[in-house]
């Protein structure tokens, strides 16, 4: 049995590799639970230009089996993969403060509510323009950028010390793999 | 293999209150419906509280909306702002009752994700 953990561009060092012209698969021999699944995909980012996680679970019988089910979707790996080359995926969390401030009036809760949400789209607009893609708090970022993008987020949580707040990465880009 | 250690970018605040979800992931049993009929109560609760707190926090996205827009008076604005008030107090009094927090009304779906 091989199961598929990923499709790659340019890898560098990794030995279960089935080569479908420009694109490879990376596969393996022994089954592996979710996490293993996850930390093997992981361990694909540093070593490859570009990372297609798939999910987990795709097995074939053999080599034969996973060439027929690829080929024809080959075309669309590839321009996928083009599109993430050099990117990796940062995922932001944010916690509003714990304790509720006392609030008398409807009014007051409304603008209490409408200051958090302009607060997080203060951080989602300042992070914009260091990413590729976003969706829900997960960024498309080039690997170059990654260190800036770190940087503004560490300003703003400075600026926001009752938030916790957590950003983590680089992941493989889960978030935009698909389409 | 990559380390997860070395996944940490950016952390700031009371981590508390992020990492408790992140220590659960392992865990998806307790966050599903037992049947057991000691803690099916509490289970039911979970689920029923999840799914109002997701549409409390929809309508009030929803009215903040409509504040932004304009679309809504002075008055409309504290009547909606009072409903919440009181709706996040009972919701409080409820999550007391049934002995859950903030993190257990955020149910994790697995491979889907996490509802919230």
């Amino acid at each position: 049995m091989i199961h598929l953990y990923a499709f790659v561009l340019g890898a560098e060092g990794i030995e279960e590799l089935v080569r479908l012209g420009r694109v490879e698969a990376v596969v393996g021999r022994e089954a592996v639970d979710a996490v293993g699944h996850g930390l093997a995909v992981e361990s694909l980012v540093g070593r490859c230009r570009s990372v297609l996680p798939v999910r987990f679970g795709e097995r074939f019988p053999d080599e034969a089996a996973l060439r027929r089910a690829v080929e024809p979707r080959l075309a669309e790996l590839e321009r996928r993969l083009d599109e993430l080359t050099g990117c990796v995926e940062i995922g932001v969390r944010v916690a509003p403060p714990e304790e509720r401030t006392a609030v008398e009036t409807g009014t007051d809760y409304m603008r209490a509510a409408g200051r958090r949400q302009a607060d997080l789209r203060d951080l989602d607009r300042r992070l914009q323009p260091r990413a590729r893609k976003s969706a829900d708090a997960r960024y498309l970022v080039a690997r170059t950028e990654v260190a800036g993008f770190a940087a503004e987020v560490e300003r703003y949580a400075r600026e926001h010390p009752e938030l916790a707040l957590v950003c983590t990465g680089p992941w493989a880009p889960y978030t935009f793999a698909a389409a | 293999m990559s380390s997860l250690d070395e996944k940490l970018l950016v952390a700031s605040g009371d981590l508390a209150r992020l990492e408790r979800p992140v220590r659960e992931i392992g865990d998806v049993f307790p966050r599903r419906v037992s049947a057991d009929p000691e803690t099916v109560e509490r289970g039911l609760a979970q689920l029923v509280l999840t799914l109002v707190e997701l549409l409390r926090q929809l309508m009030e996205r929803q009215a903040l909306r409509r504040m932004d827009e304009g679309t809504l008076d002075d008055d409309e604005i504290e009547r909606l702002g009072r409903t919440f008030m009181k709706l996040a107090e009972r919701m409080d009094e409820l999550k007391a009752e049934f002995g859950l927090r903030d993190d257990d009304l955020n149910l994790d779906l697995g491979p889907l994700g996490k509802l919230m």
